[in-house]
């Protein structure tokens, strides 16, 4: 070795020296075939001693960091890279710390083609660690606001999600309440009417409304023909179906019927258990159909039957709705039938009243041996007088029935003062007088009756108070009483006896004049003379305004 | 005897679980705490094949939104990739999206394996199997793995299903 290569070798060592102490430096040489010439002596120690790098091993066999990097590095040795760097190479020393090294490849002489490669290892923990410091807070922080995000979304989601239940719950809240609503109005229409059409119309149309069908039926069961018949066909196109009659057991109407349970079908096309060539399906051209026997107490009372020209995809509301419809069709059926068997039978229980007073009337006439009629004329003609006076209708049956009954206290004197002909002793008389409280006793445990008393009770009362039983006086007589009184007076003077001829007309109403305002109520006596002859008031013009 | 040395290179966005795949498979353990890679750590499996043994040197770069101009030279001489996602990160998805499309660029003969890490996390688990197979449409694959580092489910799959990519281009 000559001075000059001394001196270099000897200048490079202090480089290499100074470079390690200072910078963490250290180098390699490499030749032309990437083989390494040379290395600096901290080499080892910089890279972590955990390498077997030394002159004469391939470089890209020594250090993994280099392997596939061979074309590049030819590059920079023909100078057609300026240079190459593997920046921040994570690598354990053997007592497991991390640390840091970057590569810089470059030509060992610029001027040289193709000659050597330096290549410059730095250890750059202290930037490394601390440039991981950074980046692991700054990815912590990312991953947290990624988990924030997430979080935010998943709770906007959450949200809407809420808000599409509360707007779905709020929607069917909404379908409940229009539907009980319906309800509500159906057993207004059932309790407001005591037509069955009328009932079942409202119900129908409510429920052809609420549940959205093309078409709704209600048929009323008939017992003693095993036929069902329609009484409200809504949307049916054809007239048959309105007016339409089933026998039990035929068609999906008469089937539900007979046995007893919903027939559904919401797709007919799919349905293999109704004979698509159904009656019902077929005319209306229907797609879906439901047919709810309508039971009450039991007993079949008919069907609600619904159709649809489309198919039906009915939810568990849908069916409950129709089944409560089907539950009022049928309660409307039950209590309107039993309303009109009721009323049938307080029809025929007054018929059997009126006739049974009418017997008792006729019994009263016979044994008082009373001019043929006499009960019947005063009855007929207070009727109308009471008319007159602007009594009601049921005022006036009440009338009808005091007036037939007006001397059934009678039945309490004795023949031997009731059929004398002569004149009445004062005892007799008393005792005679007591007809009126024996038809009050009679008649007002009858409840019926009741009402009734005013004629057989009031009759022999006088305006004035002179009459009896009571001695009542002017209005506290009732009305129809005091009208019966002028009525019967006119009846007895007008009709023969066995012991007189019956008085002209113009004599008794001569007669019954002169009673006015002593006997008779004077505003009974006007409207009396005004009905039966047809003069003018002359005690009082306001005759119409009797109470 | 055959031993053939291969380059091979996990990506995918920070956190996704690289470093701990690559612990998994090499080193056969797990440890739960992060530590984010700054550069690259390289590591060595010896892998058996039919010819002989494959020596993967596994490159673990850092996670970022795609490959960096400063890290592009850690792809040189790169034969495959493990693309990773988290599973529990929708965003992961669409990251490996972008390197996969890199990769494609830079080489279009590196073999890509797709990989959704931390399958275990069921709970909190964002990306679903239909997710993956949208994204993977785009580059024409269908098949992916559900990995756990934590597990080890489907790790050593994943790797081997690369090697043996690259085996069918030695």
């Amino acid at each position: 070795m000559d001075d000059h290569n001394s001196v270099t070798l000897k200048f490079e060592a202090r480089l290499a020296q100074v470079a390690s102490e200072l910078y963490d430096l250290a180098y390699i040489q490499v030749d032309a075939n990437l083989s390494i010439v040379r290395v600096s002596p901290n080499l080892l120690s910089v890279l972590g001693n955990t390498d077997q790098v030394a002159a004469g091993i391939r470089l890209t066999d020594a250090l993994d960091e280099f392997f596939g990097s061979e074309q590049t590095l030819r590059s920079i040795l023909h100078n057609e890279l300026p240079s190459f760097k593997i920046e921040n190479i994570n690598r354990a020393r053997p007592d497991g710390s991390l640390h840091y090294l970057t590569f810089h490849v470059l030509p060992l002489d610029p001027d040289q083609t193709g000659s050597a490669l330096l290549v410059v290892v730095e250890d750059v923990t202290r930037f490394g660690l601390t440039e991981q410091n950074l980046l692991q807070k700054r990815n912590e922080l990312s991953i947290l606001q990624g988990a924030l995000s997430s979080a935010n979304a998943e709770l906007d989601r959450r949200v809407e999600q809420r808000t599409a239940e509360l707007v779905e719950a709020k929607q069917k809240i909404e379908l409940q309440l229009f539907r009980l609503q319906a309800l509500r109005e159906n057993d207004h229409a059932i309790l407001g009417t005591t037509d069955l059409r009328v009932a079942l119309r409202a119900i129908a149309e409510q429920a052809k409304s609420q549940l959205s069908v093309d078409l709704m039926s209600i048929l009323v069961f008939n017992p003693p023909l095993l036929t069902l018949e329609t009484v409200v066909a809504l949307g049916a196109q054809s007239l048959d179906l309105q007016t339409a009659r089933v026998n039990l057991g035929e068609s999906m109407i008469g089937r539900a019927a007979l046995d007893r349970r919903t027939l559904s079908f919401p797709d007919l096309t799919e349905s293999i258990a109704i004979p698509q060539d159904d009656p019902w399906a077929q005319i209306e051209n229907l797609q879906a159909c439901y047919s709810v026997p309508l039971i009450a107490k039991g007993n079949i009372v008919g069907v609600l039957f619904l159709g649809h020209r489309s198919w039906l995809r009915p939810n568990q509301e849908w069916l409950d709705f129709l089944e409560s419809l089907a539950g009022q069709a049928a309660m409307a059926i039950e209590s309107i039938r039993a309303f009109e068997d009721l009323q049938r039978s307080n029809y025929e229980l007054a018929l059997a009243y009126n006739r049974t007073i009418e017997g008792w009337s006729r019994a009263l006439d016979l044994r008082d041996r009373e001019t043929k009629s006499h009960t019947s004329r005063v009855t007929e003609t207070t009727m109308m007088l009471v008319r007159m006076a602007g009594m009601t209708e049921k005022e006036i049956m009440h009338v009808k029935h005091g007036a037939l009954l007006h001397d059934i206290g009678k039945v309490g004197i004795p023949d031997s003062i009731l059929l004398r002909e002569d004149k009445l002793t004062d005892d007799q008389w008393e005792i005679m007088r007591r007809h009126p409280v024996y038809a009050y006793e009679m008649l007002f445990p009858i409840e019926y009756l009741r009402p009734a008393l005013d004629i057989p009770y009031c009759h022999h009362e006088r305006w004035d108070g002179s009459g009896y039983p009571r001695g009542l006086k002017g209005e506290e007589i009732p009305l129809a009483a005091r009208i019966f009184a002028v009525v019967d007076v006119w009846d007895a003077l007008s009709s023969d006896r066995p012991y007189r001829q019956g008085w002209p007309a113009e004599k008794v109403y001569e007669y019954i004049r002169s009673q006015s305002g002593t006997h008779f109520d004077p505003q009974a006596v006007d409207l009396f003379l005004r009905v039966i002859t047809g003069e003018t008031p002359a005690s009082d013009p306001k005759i119409n305004n009797l109470p | 005897m055959t031993i053939i040395q291969k380059k091979i290179c996990l990506l995918g966005e920070f956190g996704v679980g690289k470093t701990s795949l690559i612990q998994r498979f090499v080193e056969g353990r797990f440890d739960d705490k992060y530590l984010s890679t700054v550069g690259v750590k390289i590591s060595r499996k010896i892998l058996k094949r039919s010819y002989g043994e494959m020596n993967m040197l596994v490159w673990d770069l850092a996670g970022s939104n795609g490959i960096e101009s400063s890290a592009s030279t850690y792809m040189q001489g790169t034969t495959g990739a493990l693309i990773v996602c988290d599973l529990t990160r929708r965003d992961t998805l669409i990251t490996c999206e972008n390197y996969a499309r890199q990769v494609r660029t830079m080489n279009p003969a590196v073999k890509l394996v797709f990989a959704g890490n931390k399958v275990d996390m069921t709970k909190e688990r964002l990306v679903s199997v239909p997710d993956m197979l949208a994204m993977l449409s785009v580059f024409g694959e269908t098949t992916f793995f559900l990995t756990s580092a934590k597990t080890g489910e489907q790790v050593e799959e994943a790797f081997i299903d690369l090697a043996e990519k690259i085996d069918v281009e030695k």
